[in-house]
Order: C-alpha cells, then structure tokens, then sequence
C-alpha cells in the first residue's frame, strides 16, 4: 500500500504561503511575533481542508467519524447535521495522564509501562471502524517512535478510501507552538480557540508529513499564513 | 500493541433479585430521599418535589424513576426514568446503563446514556461511554470518550396530526371486508 498517489500542493514549507481567509487578527511584523498574539484569541480562518473533509462524507449514510480535539459541541453539530456518528477522543487530555509529569514528556514517552497504559486506553478501536477521521495537532506532541505508531494504527482503523485530517504547525517558539481547540464553522470555517502553547515534539516539514503518511493513498497540503499546515490524506 | 476496546461498564455481576449481602445491605441502609434537593443551587432551581440520592449513598442495582432524580451519590446497575430528568451532581458516580427523557451531568458517568429528549454536558463532567440522543448542549472543558448517535425524531404522519386536531380518540383499524377474485 505505498502511496501512488501523493498530490503535493504549494511545494515546500519555506516558500510564501497564500492569505487563506485570516479573519479578525491583528497582524504583527514579525512572524513569530504574530503566532504569540494569535494564540491568546480566538480567530476564524477559511479552510480547505475541512471542506474537503465535509465534502468527502456528504450524502453517504451514517458514518463513523473520530474526533481526537475532544468534545466540542461545534463538530458534534457538523458531524451529527451531516447524519453521521460522532467518536470523540481528548488525545491530548489522554497524552498528558499517561506522559506527563514526574519525568520528561516526550522521555516518558519511550516508558514501557506508561506506553501500555497509553495504547491501551487511547484509540482501542476495531480496524476500519472509521469513515474519516479528524485528528487535527495531536501528531505534533509525539515522539519519532510513538508517532510512527500511532499514525500506523490509524491506518489500520479508517476504512479504505477514507479521509484523514491534520493540522501541524510550520514554525516553533523555542520549541513552543499554540495549542488549539478547533472547531468546525459550516462547511469550509474553522474556529481556532487557544489552549495556551505546548512544547511540540519536532516541527515536521513537507518531506517529513510525506514520509509519515506514506501507508496511504494520497497526501494534500494547505498552508496557512499563520503557520499551520493543513494536511488531508487519503487512506 | 493497541488493545481492543474493552466494554466500559462492567456488567452487573448479581441478579437484581439476588438478595444483597450484609455488606451491601449496611452501605445501602441510608433511605433515598425524596425530600427537596439542596447542595448545588445551579441545577436545582426548578427541581422541588424531586427525589435526591445524596453523596453518601452507594447503591447497587436498578433504579425505575416515575419522577426527576438527582444523583449526587455512587449508583452501580441501570437507571431508567423514560419521561423524567436525571441530574447527576457534581459528586455523583454512576457506573451504569442511562436511560432518561433529559439528563443533565455534571459528575461523572461509565455506561451509555440513552436521552430521548436532550443531554447536556457540563464543563466538569467527565462522561465515558456512548450517547444517544436528540438533543446535546457541551460545555468547553468536559471529558468524554465514546460515540454521539444523534436521533432524529420521527415525523408524525399527517393523517395522525389531522385526527389529533379534530379531538379524535384513539383509532380501531378495521379489517374491511374483501371481494374474492376467483
């Protein structure tokens, strides 16, 4: 199942991303500057990806579909309008009882005994169990191994032919990026509400996101001006 | 390495006509109140005259409610309350099967929760299980594992609303009598 098909759009991550529908945020001069003051407020951004992801499981009878942002009544209202199922998962919430303090984050994540605990209370689903599934930042705050592994078990849950969605973000602050709650708006909005910033596990690049998804059938990346990468894979 | 999904809640080990043991017995010996609940002044303004298990009461079994219920103890068994409100309190612990016309949480559920009406999810829930219903109010902040299966109501045909307007009782559908073709 090597990956046949991989749509790349917008080449690599340095070059100048295209304005996508920014709506409601102040612009700062300097990039970084810019992510630290978007972080602190909610803002609402066009998105591509999620109209593609909509698009992809309109019209089809009653799916199963895997939200990892948590619950958030905002994608229960998309989903379930659609006639769809909803499966929420809080990863981070789940990431953070398994990995997080005493010790390192991501060296907790190399523990044998918290990785069990992890695998065996976090996405425990039936393979291809799913029609799509929403998985948004989450994949930025593993570590290389833990990374590979989930998203090989994700492949293993979404059916054929479905869609994955993912957001990572294209530059860190001192290893800091703004963590989201993201909400779906109608069919192509999404509502941005920080959480405040996380130490991400390492930023990935195009080249990177490529080579993680490369079980699947197909890569597309939307940039953001505001340093998110928007990644919809085809499985 | 990923597990299979286990069942959430464990089931209920002893019938319900079992007799309970002497230790069952001593930690349900505190009577359910239906006295008018007082603790958490959020949810009960309108909840006078309803029944009220307080945070010191375990009980282990079924419960059939014919009036609104607020659970601020530990229930382990099935709740079911088809035309009333369930509430579980901040302090409420059910491990349990839910079935209620509308439930509001606030503690904690494990066990799939059936509301024919509405659910609604407050910032300090912690709910792991599947819902269904056909209609959920979230808080940003609550903990939920499991599936949303929103119901549909059904659409009540035109002739039964006709009737229903016109004051017209309950109908007897007679077989009409049919004419053979040989």
């Amino acid at each position: 199942m090597r990956s046949t098909l991989r749509n790349i759009f917008l080449g690599t991550a340095t070059e100048p991303a295209p304005l996508v529908g920014v709506r409601g945020v102040s612009r700062s001069s300097s990039a970084s500057g810019a992510a630290v003051k978007m972080a602190r407020e909610d803002r609402c951004i066009d998105s591509k990806c999620v109209e593609q992801f909509l698009a992809s499981i309109r019209g089809q009878g009653s799916l199963n579909i895997l939200d990892l942002t948590g619950l958030c009544q905002a994608n229960v209202d998309v989903i379930s309008g659609l006639g769809h199922r909803i499966h929420s998962d809080d990863f981070l919430r789940m990431l953070d009882d398994c990995f997080g303090s005493p010790g390192d984050f991501y060296e907790n994540q190399a523990d044998h005994e918290r990785l069990d605990k992890f695998v065996g209370q976090c996405l425990a689903y039936d393979d291809w169990m799913f029609d799509g599934a929403l998985i948004w930042d989450s994949l930025e705050y593993l570590s290389p191994d833990l990374l590979e592994m989930t998203v090989n078990h994700l492949f293993g849950l979404l059916k054929p032919s479905s869609y994955l969605l993912a957001t990572f973000h294209t530059e860190a602050n001192n290893g800091m990026v703004p963590s989201y709650t993201y909400r779906m708006e109608g069919t192509r909005s999404l509502r941005l509400s920080p959480k405040g910033e996380r130490q991400a596990g390492k930023i990935l690049q195009n080249r990177d996101i490529e080579r993680l998804f490369q079980r699947f059938n197909s890569v597309k990346f939307f940039l953001t001006r505001d340093n998110l990468r928007e990644v919809i894979v085809r499985r | 390495m990923w597990n299979r999904r286990k069942e959430d809640v464990p089931p209920n080990t002893r019938p319900s006509s079992a007799p309970p043991s002497p230790s069952e017995l001593a930690r349900e010996g505190i009577p359910m109140s239906t006295l008018p609940a007082r603790g958490f002044d959020q949810l009960d303004a309108s909840s006078r005259g309803t029944a009220a298990i307080g945070k010191s009461v375990v009980i282990k079994g079924n419960i059939f409610s014919r009036e609104d219920l607020i659970v601020d103890g530990e229930i382990e068994g099935a709740i079911e309350m088809l035309e009333h409100r369930l509430t579980v309190g901040p302090n409420g612990t059910l491990k349990a099967t839910v079935k209620a016309r509308e439930i509001i949480v606030v503690g904690t559920i494990h066990g799939n929760v059936e509301a024919t009406d509405k659910i609604e999810i407050r910032k300090e829930a912690k709910l792991v299980g599947d819902i269904k219903t056909q209609r959920i109010v979230i808080e940003d902040g609550a903990y939920f594992k499991g599936s949303i299966d929103i119901i549909r109501p059904e659409v009540t045909k035109p002739v039964a609303k006709a009737a229903a307007a016109t004051g017209a009782g309950p109908t007897i559908n007679v077989p009409q009598p049919q004419t053979l073709k040989l």
